[in-house]
């Protein structure tokens, strides 16, 4: 469970969330729908830690992380799967790459394990024929695929999808669906 | 007039917080990048990648650099030595001048732009399309990751890239003092060979492991820092290697004045 107690954020004078208090049950999809500017990719962000709020309190699991360091909070980050608003796909690397990243930095698994979860996300994805590729060589779709991929290959406990459809054509868009 | 003075104030306050802010982001981010050395084992392909970006491919403009330098200043020193009949001290002044000084210097400043830049463009378009926050979130620590092989590659280039340098400038200058000033060869080499002792090699190879440092910190500090979409990563890489520059400059004079107080 991940919940937002009178969480504060501003940069300077602008105040970005303004006493946000959220729950987000265990097993359940929730969805965050607002206009653009008004702060859904930044709840994405305090959730991972990624940036501190001015104030308040945000708990993962039961543990409070916002005033967690930087090492204290990969444990943490390694429950959730995200993808970003832009896909961030690590550039220098192929597609098998950057799906197995996660798998070769983080869990001890055997090179045979990674690889078959590779494949299994590659299948999934419809990316057969790409594995080698460049993320610059897929289109806008393709690598929105990739991320969602590389969010789910190592069974995150919370999946952080922020804006999985921005952007596609409506059968891109109904494929990542 | 009064306002003036109160907005000039505001002014110069904001640039000194700034200024200091920075200054304490700094020092965070390389007592983090020290503190994650532990990580070279990890990270030891990539290490031998940067070795390769840092060390073998610029190795070409570190020689042709060297090579150019070396031959000007002998011609220089040369013209001016011959007025005064000393031509026999070409090769001694040569030698000071290029291992204390020009070698390390030249190698300092020709990496920090090569690789300087190198470093500010990537990680800052690494920032800017959010791929150091999908390292973070994933678990894994950009400093260990993405700074740590590139400057322990760097300490392990950078002297011996200034150690061939020295030797391209001193050849050069050889070439020059022989076939312009028409120097015969043992008044050149001997002086370069005998003169020489050990506090002029503290010198010129204690430097390149801290231009090496400072380098790699700087540009790779400044692309992390890198905001603004691709206008801002022309700007942290140019600050980058602006600052890289400037530093290895300083501590160039710093360290050879050290040394000779201390040694």
């Amino acid at each position: 469970m991940i919940e937002f107690r009178n969480v504060y954020l501003r940069y300077g004078s602008r105040e970005i969330l303004k006493n946000i208090s959220l729950t987000f049950e265990d097993r359940m999809i929730h969805m965050i729908l607002g206009p653009s500017g008004v702060g859904k990719s930044t709840i994405i962000k305090l959730m991972l830690g990624l940036i501190k709020p001015t104030s308040g309190e945000i708990y993962v699991d039961g543990v409070e992380i916002s005033r967690f360091t930087e090492k204290q909070l990969f444990p943490i980050r390694q429950k959730m799967g995200v993808v970003f608003q832009g896909n961030a796909l690590f550039d220098s690397m192929t597609v098998s790459e950057n799906l197995g990243f996660f798998l070769r930095e983080n869990l001890n698994l055997p090179e045979e394990e990674v690889q078959r979860r590779i494949k299994e996300q590659i299948k999934f994805a419809g990316l057969e024929g790409y594995e080698n590729a460049l993320p610059e060589h897929l289109s806008g779709g393709m690598k929105k695929r990739v991320a969602i991929g590389r969010a789910l290959i190592f069974h995150p406990e919370f999946i952080l999808l922020d804006e999985p459809t921005a952007g596609l054509d409506p059968i891109s868009s109904k494929k990542n669906s | 007039m009064q306002n003036t003075l109160a907005s000039y104030a505001s002014r110069l306050n904001e640039r000194l917080k700034n200024f200091f802010l920075t200054m304490q982001e700094f020092f965070e981010f390389s007592m983090r990048t020290f503190g994650a050395l532990g990580a070279t084992r990890r990270y030891w392909k990539d290490v031998l990648y940067y070795m390769y970006v840092s060390g073998t491919q610029s190795l070409l403009i570190v020689l042709v650099s060297a090579v150019s330098i070396g031959g000007l200043l002998t011609f220089e020193i040369g013209n001016i030595l011959t007025e005064f009949g000393a031509k026999g001290l070409i090769g001694r002044t040569t030698a000071f001048s290029v291992i204390r000084e020009l070698g390390p210097l030249l190698t300092g400043i020709m990496l920090s732009a090569r690789v300087g830049a190198r470093n500010g463009s990537e990680l800052g378009a690494m920032k800017i399309s959010e791929q150091i926050d999908a390292l973070r979130a994933f678990g894994t620590d950009p400093i260990a990751k993405l700074v740590v092989p590139r400057l322990v590659a760097a300490l392990i280039m950078f002297p011996p890239l200034t150690a061939l340098c020295d030797a391209a400038a001193l050849l050069a200058g050889a070439f020059m003092a022989i076939g312009y000033h028409s120097l015969d060869p043992a008044f050149y080499w001997n002086p370069v060979l005998n003169y020489l002792i050990p506090k002029d090699f503290y010198v010129g190879f204690l430097k390149p492991p801290v231009f090496a440092i400072l380098m790699t910190l700087v540009t790779c500090f400044n692309g992390f820092s890198a905001t603004g979409g691709t206008v801002g990563v022309g700007n942290s890489t140019i600050k980058g290697i602006v600052v890289s520059c400037g530093l290895v400059m300083v501590f160039n004079f710093y360290i050879s004045k050290l040394v000779f107080e201390l040694l």
